[in-house]
C-alpha cells in the first residue's frame, strides 16, 4: 500500500497575523512508482508536503495515510515506526552531519533504532556502498573534510541506514555540479531497482525529474497541478509554462521543431530520444549503424 | 517546533505610537517605568497606570497580545504575590503554621502585581511597536554622547543589530536540524543520559558550525563593502523628532511630575 493523501490542507501559524497557506485540498497517491518526482516553483508547498509524509507536520485538515496507517495522533512506538518506514532527507542534508567520523554519523540512525553493533556496522557498510562511498576509504574520515558531493551522499546514507521503505529527498541535487547530479540520480535508480526502496524526490528542475522519475507530480500554489508519467507531463508544455516552470532544453527544442516538421514527437525524454527523433524525421534516408529498438518506457539516467 | 510568535514580537500596525521616533519611545518607556516604581500608594500608581494604559491603547496592539506576554511570565507574578502576602508584617488574616497572611501583605501583593504588570506592558509596548532595527538605531543615538567617554556606541549597536537579525535565521536552522535528526530517530526525551547528550550534540554541533560559517561570510561581505566601524559614517535614515514626539514627551514629563508630587505629599 502506498502513501495516500486525502483533501490535505495546511496553514502555518493558523489563527495568528502570520498565518500562511501552504497546501490546499491536496489528494494524491505517492510511492506507487519506483521513483516519483514532485516539482513546482518556489513556495508551491513541496517541502511542506514532504514533512507531512513522515509525521513531522500534521495537516490542518485532511488525512495522510502511510501503508494504510493515518499519521494523525501517532505516538511513541507507532510514530517511531512511521519515521523508520519513511526516511526524510532535507535540503542541504550535509548541514546535519555532526559526528567525528563518517561511520558514526551514518550509524546515528540505526543506533537510534536500538540495533546491535554488528547489525549497525553491516547497515552502515551497506548504506555507504549504496550511495557509492567506498567503506574502507571513507568510514574513518571526518565528515567535514569531504567534498560537497561526498558530504551529500554521506548524509543520504545516514537516512538510508535505517532501511526505510520510502526515501523522501528535498532538492537532493541542489548545488551539485552536472556529474554529481547524474551520479546521485543514478544512485536513486539503483536503490529502487536493487532494494525496492520507493524514492520520492522534490525538485524545481523539471529536467532532472523527467529524466530520473517514472511518475511526476506538478505542484502550484499549494495545489496539485498535474500528475502523470514524464511523457504525459511534457506534452502539456503551455500549462507547465503558465505554472511558472521551465521546460527542459530537449523539450523546448522538440516543440520548436514540431512547428517546422509535422508529426515531430514532443514526448521525448533526454538527448538520445531527441537525436533519434531528429534522425527519423530529417535524415530518414541514412540509418545509424546500430539503431536501437524503440526505447519504450525505459528512462536512462 | 518553535512558535513564530514570542514575547513582544514586533507587530507593524502603523498606529501613532508606531510612528513615534524610537528615541522618544525609549525615553517614554524609561519615564513610564520610573513613574511606576516611584509611585507610593494607590493614587500615584493609578495616575502612572492610566498613562501606561493610555499608551498601550494608542498602540492599537490589542490587550489580548499584552496579556499573552504577561501570561508567559505568570510564575514571576505569582511568586511575587505569594512572598508579599506572607512576608509583610501586620494584622493576621489567615495562618498556616508559622506563616501568616496579613491584611497589609495582601494589599502589598496587589500593589506589587499591579506594578509588575504595568512594567511588562511597557516593555512589550516598546517591542510591539518598534522594529528591532529602529530600536537599535534609537539606542545608538541616545548613547552617542557617551562616545566621548570611550563607549563604542556604534559598534555596540551594530553587534546588537546583527544578533537580532540572525535570531530568526538561527531558529529556522535549529528547527530544520531538529526535524532532520528526529527523522533519523533522534529522541530528546527518551533514553539514557548518553543517548540524550548525543541527541543534543546532533543539533548543537551543526548549528554552531553553520553559525561560524555564516559569521565568516558576513564579516567578509562587510569588509568587501569597506565597513570599518562608525568613524565618518553617514546614515540614510536620519532620525528627526516630529510634533507628535514633543507632545508625547511633554505628557510623559507631566505624568512623572504629578507622580513625584503625589508621592511627596
Amino acid at each position: 500500500m502506498p502513501i495516500e493523501l486525502e483533501n490535505v490542507s495546511h496553514v502555518y501559524d493558523a489563527g495568528t497575523p502570520f498565518a500562511a497557506r501552504a497546501l490546499h485540498q491536496l489528494s494524491c497517491r505517492l510511492g506507487t512508482a519506483d521513483l516519483t518526482g514532485i516539482i513546482g516553483p518556489t513556495g508551491s508547498g513541496k517541502s511542506t508536503l514532504l514533512q507531512m509524509l513522515n509525521g513531522l507536520l500534521i495537516p490542518t485538515s485532511g488525512q495522510v495515510r502511510v501503508d494504510g496507517v493515518p499519521t494523525r495522533g501517532l505516538k511513541g512506538p507507532a510514530l517511531r515506526d512511521l519515521r523508520q518506514r519513511v526516511g526524510l532527507v532535507f535540503q542541504f542534508p550535509e548541514d546535519q552531519l555532526f559526528e567525528r567520523t563518517v561511520f558514526d554519523d551514518v550509524a546515528f540512525g540505526p543506533r537510534n533504532q536500538g540495533l546491535g553493533e554488528a547489525e549497525v556496522q553491516e547497515r552502515v557498510r551497506w548504506a555507504m556502498e549504496a550511495v557509492q562511498l567506498d567503506f574502507t576509504a571513507f568510514a574513518a574520515r571526518d565528515p567535514y573534510s569531504l567534498s560537497g558531493g561526498e558530504k551529500r551522499r554521506a548524509a543520504i546514507a545516514g537516512a538510508l541506514a535505517r532501511r526505510p521503505r520510502y526515501l523522501l529527498l528535498d532538492e537532493p541535487t541542489a548545488g551539485l555540479d552536472a556529474a554529481g547530479r547524474l551520479q546521485l540520480l543514478g544512485v536513486m535508480r539503483q536503490l529502487a531497482v536493487d532494494y525496492g526502496t520507493r524514492v520520492v524526490l522534490v525538485s524545481h528542475r523539471l529536467e532532472d525529474v523527467v529524466i530520473a522519475c517514472d511518475e511526476v507530480l506538478v505542484m502550484c500554489g499549494g495545489e496539485l497541478f498535474m500528475q502523470g508519467s514524464p511523457r504525459q507531463i511534457l506534452q502539456r508544455s503551455d500549462e507547465l509554462r503558465s505554472g511558472g516552470l521551465e521546460l527542459p532544453w530537449f523539450s523546448e527544442l522538440a516543440w520548436s521543431l514540431k512547428r517546422h516538421f509535422v508529426g515531430f514527437r514532443t514526448d521525448l525524454v533526454g538527448l538520445e530520444e531527441l537525436a533519434d527523433e531528429i534522425t527519423r524525421v530529417v535524415g530518414a534516408g541514412r540509418p545509424r549503424p546500430s539503431a536501437p529498438a524503440a526505447r519504450g518506457e525505459q528512462h536512462g539516467v | 517546533m518553535f512558535s513564530g510568535l514570542s514575547f513582544g514580537q514586533y507587530l507593524p500596525l502603523g498606529s501613532v505610537v508606531h510612528r513615534l521616533d524610537p528615541r522618544t519611545k525609549l525615553v517614554l518607556v524609561l519615564a513610564g517605568m520610573s513613574a511606576v516604581f516611584l509611585a507610593r500608594g494607590w493614587v500615584s500608581l493609578v495616575v502612572a497606570g492610566a498613562a501606561v494604559m493610555g499608551l498601550a491603547l494608542a498602540s492599537r496592539v490589542g490587550m489580548r497580545s499584552y496579556l499573552r506576554g504577561i501570561r508567559s511570565l505568570w510564575l514571576l507574578v505569582a511568586l511575587t504575590a505569594l512572598l508579599q502576602m506572607f512576608l509583610v508584617p501586620g494584622t493576621r488574616l489567615w495562618s498556616l503554621g508559622a506563616l501568616a497572611v496579613t491584611r497589609e501583605g495582601v494589599a502589598m501583593a496587589a500593589f506589587m502585581v499591579a506594578r509588575l504588570v504595568l512594567v511588562f506592558v511597557l516593555a512589550q509596548l516598546l517591542t510591539f511597536t518598534t522594529s528591532p532595527v529602529a530600536l537599535v538605531d534609537g539606542s545608538e543615538r541616545l548613547l552617542a554622547p557617551l562616545r566621548r567617554l570611550g563607549l563604542p556606541a556604534h559598534e555596540m549597536a551594530m553587534v546588537m543589530t546583527i544578533a537580532l537579525r540572525f535570531i530568526p535565521v538561527l531558529f529556522e536552522e535549529a528547527d530544520k536540524i531538529v526535524k532532520a535528526q528526529v527523522s533519523r530517530g533522534a529522541s530528546f526525551q527518551a533514553g539514557g543520559v548518553r543517548s540524550r547528550l548525543q541527541a543534543l550534540s546532533s543539533i548543537l554541533v551543526p548549528l554552531f558550525v553553520r553559525a561560524f560559517q555564516r559569521s565568516d561570510e558576513l564579516a567578509l561581505a562587510m569588509e568587501v563593502r569597506c565597513y570599518q566601524g562608525g568613524e565618518g559614517r553617514t546614515r540614510m535614515n536620519r532620525l528627526c523628532l516630529q510634533a507628535d514626539d514633543y507632545v508625547f514627551l511633554a505628557a510623559a514629563a507631566a505624568v512623572l511630575v504629578v507622580v513625584g508630587v503625589l508621592t511627596r505629599t
